[in-house]
């Protein structure tokens, strides 16, 4: 079947590179037609009409172009900025995190494959950086969150290799075997990590409810510290590499322990 | 792409095919069409190109006060006794310093950070020329740092991050105003430049 020659869609631009003079190179995520390439061309120049609706992290309405066939490259023919981000944008902690979730998104989705919850469920995500909630508890549950929608979750209800139901006490959770362990089952697995009984809580809590309800919880710093700890475990396992903007969210972390310490707008 | 994607082209053409495609902005299409243009080139003109090339690579250096590409090291614009040496302004690229020295309306020195900070592509500020830039504050003598890297959401994280690693060393630090181009129309103006631009109103 063809594609129509132009859609308009609301979209979230996840990555943007320089292509030939004055044009870049989108990535963009909508809700009804997945991940997508775009071009917008002209969009580095001072006049360009589209730039300021296209930049990062961006939510706009845009109208996207076909080939006659409704084939090949979309370009960005229209685009009017929804939600720009702006206090995010102008806080380095929170943008910090808005782009491992950006990078985070646009990893975990294939392209053209619709997912709509998984949109909303990164749209809620950046909202919910711009508010005075605990981030990164956004972060632990739109990692739980994606991982469910794009069918990765780990089991967390019974021991993955016995079957037996988790007990309070002793449990383990390994990225290859794609859940939780019982001690008994644990040797078979050299990856596991042991997970307190507060982190499998949190963990079963994020990943079964919405985000609204998951940022109710409150969780104190060494069981964010472990919660960190296993999910850079499971997402290196799944997607067998470390993702790039860690290393970033890392420095800035260490750097600026306390959100006063940062800046919230260059003079 | 390999020298083998252009079997039917001779060896050396292929092989000029194939660096001209490394060029940014260079497809597959333009390198071909490049490359057959210098094939029928007069030969003292392609030599002329090809010593050009090879001269830029022996004889630019970077300036190791403002990281700038230069002949000799001070540059010239860090040498001229006639600049503003209590004021940097601080860019993304050697080509942003000639965009400002167009102008005419800048006399200070500038440093040159050579990218920006672009998480998502695993460029850190490490990769930057940050750590020369601290180095230039530690004298003390500059009073003011511009904040000159693009407005978007990469350059203004650059500027964000220097902003709070210089805020100690520099009494004041600025950033180039954002606002409306001339030439553009209101009516498409995105909501951050919008905002940008009432905030930065000036009294007529």
């Amino acid at each position: 079947m063809t594609k129509p020659r132009t859609i308009n869609t609301e979209a979230i631009v996840l990555r943007a590179a320089e292509l030939g003079e004055a044009d870049r190179l989108l990535t963009l995520l909508t809700p009804a037609h997945g991940k997508l390439h775009a071009t917008a061309r002209g969009v580095r120049k001072t006049t360009s009409k589209l730039g300021g609706h296209l930049d990062l992290l961006t939510r706009s309405a845009l109208t996207l172009s076909y080939g006659n066939q409704g084939t090949g490259l979309a370009t960005v023919t229209g685009a009017e900025a929804l939600d720009s981000f702006m206090s995010l944008k102008a806080d380095l902690r929170a943008l910090s995190k808005a782009l491992y979730l950006g990078e985070l998104a646009d990893t975990f989705h294939p392209l053209e494959a619709p997912n709509p919850p998984a949109y909303t469920s990164f749209l809620e995500a950046l909202q919910a950086l711009e508010s005075p909630a605990d981030h990164d508890l956004v972060l632990r549950s739109f990692e739980l969150r994606l991982l469910d929608l794009c069918g990765f979750l780990p089991q967390l209800a019974r021991c993955v290799q016995c079957e037996e139901p988790v007990l309070p006490g002793g449990h383990f959770l390994s990225p290859a075997a794609g859940g939780v362990l019982c001690p008994a089952c644990k040797p078979s697995y050299g990856d596991a990590l042991p997970i307190s009984v507060d982190a499998l809580k949190v963990v079963r809590y994020l990943a079964a409810n919405s985000l609204s309800s998951s940022l109710l919880v409150n969780v104190r710093l060494p069981l964010h510290r472990e919660l960190a700890a296993l999910m850079s475990s499971l997402l290196r396992y799944t997607l067998e590499r470390e993702l790039r903007s860690t290393a970033f969210l890392r420095a800035i972390a260490q750097q600026w322990p306390k959100a006063e310490d940062v800046p919230s707008r260059t003079a | 792409m390999t020298t083998n994607d252009f079997l039917p082209a001779a060896a050396p053409v292929a092989r000029l095919i194939q660096a001209l495609h490394k060029l940014p902005g260079v497809g597959a299409k333009t390198a071909q069409r490049l490359t057959y243009y210098l094939v029928r080139m007069p030969e003292e003109e392609a030599r002329a190109l090809a010593e050009a090339i090879i001269a830029v690579k022996e004889q630019i250096i970077l300036c190791s006060l403002c990281q700038n590409l230069t002949e000799q090291d001070p540059c010239p614009i860090c040498t001229d006794p006639t600049r503003d040496r209590t004021t940097i302004c601080v860019l993304e690229e050697p080509l942003d310093v000639l965009a400002i020295e167009r102008t005419r309306c800048y006399a200070g020195l500038y440093h040159v950070l050579h990218g920006v900070i672009s998480p998502m592509n695993g460029i850190g500020a490490e990769e930057l020329k940050i750590r020369e830039l601290l180095m230039r504050l530690n004298g003390g003598t500059v009073q003011e740092l511009v904040l000159a890297t693009n407005p978007n959401l990469e350059g203004e994280a650059t500027a964000m991050y220097i902003h709070r690693l210089v805020s100690p060393l520099v009494p004041k630090i600025t950033r180039l105003a954002r606002g409306l181009p001339v030439g553009g129309d209101l009516e498409y103006a995105d909501l951050i430049t919008l905002t940008r631009a009432f905030q930065g109103r000036q009294a007529l």
